[in-house]
């Protein structure tokens, strides 16, 4: 299996689901990026701008390490 | 019948979650790259090399094949990444997916081929310093001349894996 190119994980994903309603392209639309970034950012293969963090957590109305921690993982 | 039972192309629905989607225009353009330059790159030694093996240096006829190369690996990515397109657009239109959202690039896109030059800068200082050495050596014009287009070449076909394998491994901007 590849390694996670980096320690940062997030609950996007349980978010989400927690939401109900919010599709990983309503995501994309409201941080104005493609489903496949909001897909490749849930998987935690690519770790956004500080600023797309802050949309992302604003989107969710939570505090920013509700969504990202930084933690031990297989990152270079 | 009616009409609409079978329509074709569907009309876009939304993605429902993990569907799966196609490459972006980025990731094409990248893979478009590397074919472009290795195929005319090749081309290009194919033809000047017998050449080599057979004429005296300075009688080496290469200034032609290296200008059809140039201008054939530009036409051939710029061309490509067209039709490339076109065949997504297509493959999601049919789909039911919407072309324009699933082919957009955003700025992972950019930060991807941020970090593809950064990664990839060596091949200038190399072409630049290569070039001035076989210069003050005043060897023959076909070697610097292949020198800087081969090395050129490479650099692209380098900027084109980095940037794919940031796609496909994924990336820490």
């Amino acid at each position: 299996m590849t390694p996670k190119p980096t320690r940062v994980t997030n609950r996007i994903r349980a978010l989400r689901t927690e939401r109900g309603d919010l599709t990983q392209a309503d995501l994309a639309e409201q941080l104005g990026v493609t489903r496949q970034t909001v897909i490749a950012i849930e998987q935690g293969k690519y770790s956004p701008s500080l600023e797309m963090a802050f949309q992302i957590a604003r989107v969710f109305d939570v505090p920013l390490d509700d969504v990202f921690h930084y933690g031990e993982g297989d990152a270079n | 019948m009616n009409g609409s039972e079978h329509k074709l192309p569907r009309e876009p629905h939304r993605p429902a979650d993990d569907e799966p989607t196609v490459m972006g225009m980025d990731e094409r353009a990248a893979w478009v790259q590397i074919f472009a330059f290795a195929i005319t790159t090749g081309a290009y030694l194919a033809v000047v090399i017998p050449r080599v093996l057979n004429d005296p240096i300075d009688e080496v006829e290469w200034v032609v094949p290296l200008l059809w190369a140039m201008g054939l690996s530009i036409v051939a990515t710029i061309l490509g990444s067209i039709f490339a397109g076109i065949g997504g657009a297509i493959h999601l239109t049919i789909r039911g997916l919407d072309p324009d959202s699933e082919l957009a690039s955003d700025s992972r896109d950019k930060a991807i081929a941020r970090h593809a030059r950064l990664r990839t800068y060596w091949a200038t200082p190399v072409v630049a310093l290569g070039a001035l050495i076989l210069a003050m050596l005043d060897v023959d014009t076909f070697w610097i001349g292949s020198f800087i287009y081969v090395v050129t070449s490479i650099g692209a076909i380098a900027d084109a894996v980095v940037r794919i394998r940031a796609y496909r491994r994924g990336f820490v901007g």
